[in-house]
């Protein structure tokens, strides 16, 4: 500090300073001013704190300093996440449908078909289009439908369908 | 005490105030401050031992009923300097108002006089003269000008204050609190070389 100060209030200045500092040291504290003065402070003083009121205290005193309390915030949140039962990643969902799924509804699905609904998001949630058409051209026909047209098969409406995009009856158009 | 000194005694009386222990606080901050507060009192009220004791209480009492309050947001030394300082200046003012009164009142200035006496006596005993100029050159200054000097300059090295601080007690900005100051110390110069001639 001292350093800086020919700098900061120039030459003339310094011995200036320099007898105010000497004044410092000059004056004594009489003795009967300390007594004097924990004896009155002991009517003024507030009464002791609570308990809370010494908490309360204490959050007011770091409500004004983030550098203190964040980390603590964030420490408090990594705790708390690692203690909270997260699902786990490795657990597939089937596991925890099938766990969580009503047991009435359980056999009136194929074992298949509860497959292709748990399905990953991933794979396609349609068969391949060569199976489609495979599986519909041997398939046997409804008892009520018929065709119209003896040369209009199932699988050429069905093709057509597929192909436009369309929704004709099989062999209506064409 | 050093800074490192002052910096433990502040922990512990901020410790010991959260904690609500507020008698502790109060023993821990007269052991340490007192000859500070008494010291600082003593310079800005020009010497009147008598007026400082009585400031310098005024000062504790303050602190004592701001305990409650005290959120650590500045150190307990500038805390305390900031009473005082206010402290100081409501006497000055006072003082000044007295004064008048009593030169209204001829009859009571020969007690006055009688108590300024010693005080005088008191200056005449020191034993270098540049000092005794540097002190009625402070004395010059006006109330708050001096009080800044002294913060900086005459509360001895360990507890001197930096200027940002005294203008956080002043409550102006740093840029003004360093021109008061350098203002102040030119002036004093003045002062003494004027009344040296």
């Amino acid at each position: 500090m001292r350093g800086d100060e020919r700098e900061e209030y120039g030459e003339e200045a310094q011995d200036v300073i320099e007898g105010l500092r000497r004044l410092a040291h000059r004056s004594e504290t009489p003795p009967d001013l300390r007594p004097a003065i924990l004896a009155q402070g002991e009517r003024l003083l507030p009464p002791q704190k609570k308990r809370l009121a010494r908490w309360w205290t204490v959050i007011g005193v770091w409500r004004p300093h983030p550098l203190a309390w964040g980390p603590v915030v964030a420490g408090a949140f990594f705790i708390a996440g690692v203690l909270t039962p997260w699902p786990r990643a490795d657990v597939s969902l089937r596991d925890t449908l099938s766990e969580k799924s009503p047991a009435p509804a359980a056999p009136l699905l194929s074992k298949e078909s509860t497959e292709d609904r748990l399905a990953p998001p991933t794979m396609p949630s349609w068969p391949p289009k060569q199976e489609m058409r495979q599986q519909i051209e041997s398939a046997p026909p409804p008892p009520g439908i018929r065709p119209r047209c003896g040369t209009a098969s199932p699988a050429s409406g069905i093709r057509r369908i597929s192909e436009n995009g369309d929704s004709h009856p099989a062999g209506g158009i064409g | 005490m050093g800074a490192s000194d002052s910096a433990l005694v502040d922990a512990q009386v901020q410790a010991a105030i959260t904690a609500g222990k507020y008698k502790y606080a109060l023993e821990l901050l007269t052991q340490a401050y007192l000859d500070l507060v008494f010291g600082y009192c003593v310079r800005v009220l020009n010497e009147e031992t008598s007026r400082a004791k009585d400031v310098a209480q005024q000062v504790l009492e303050e602190v004592c009923r701001g305990f409650a309050g005290y959120r650590g947001e500045s150190s307990v030394k500038t805390w305390l300097l900031a009473i005082a300082h206010h402290q100081c200046l409501k006497e000055i003012a006072t003082g000044a108002r007295r004064r008048n009164i009593l030169r209204k009142h001829q009859d009571d200035v020969a007690a006055y006089l009688h108590a300024e006496a010693p005080i005088l006596a008191e200056s005449a005993m020191l034993a270098q003269e540049w000092q005794v100029r540097l002190a009625w050159a402070l004395d010059r200054l006006n109330a708050e000008d001096r009080s800044i000097v002294i913060m900086r300059f005459g509360v001895g090295v360990a507890h001197e204050l930096s200027v940002a601080e005294i203008a956080r007690i002043v409550g102006i900005s740093r840029a003004s609190a360093y021109r008061r100051l350098q203002e102040a110390l030119t002036r004093l110069r003045r002062i003494m070389d004027d009344e040296g001639r």
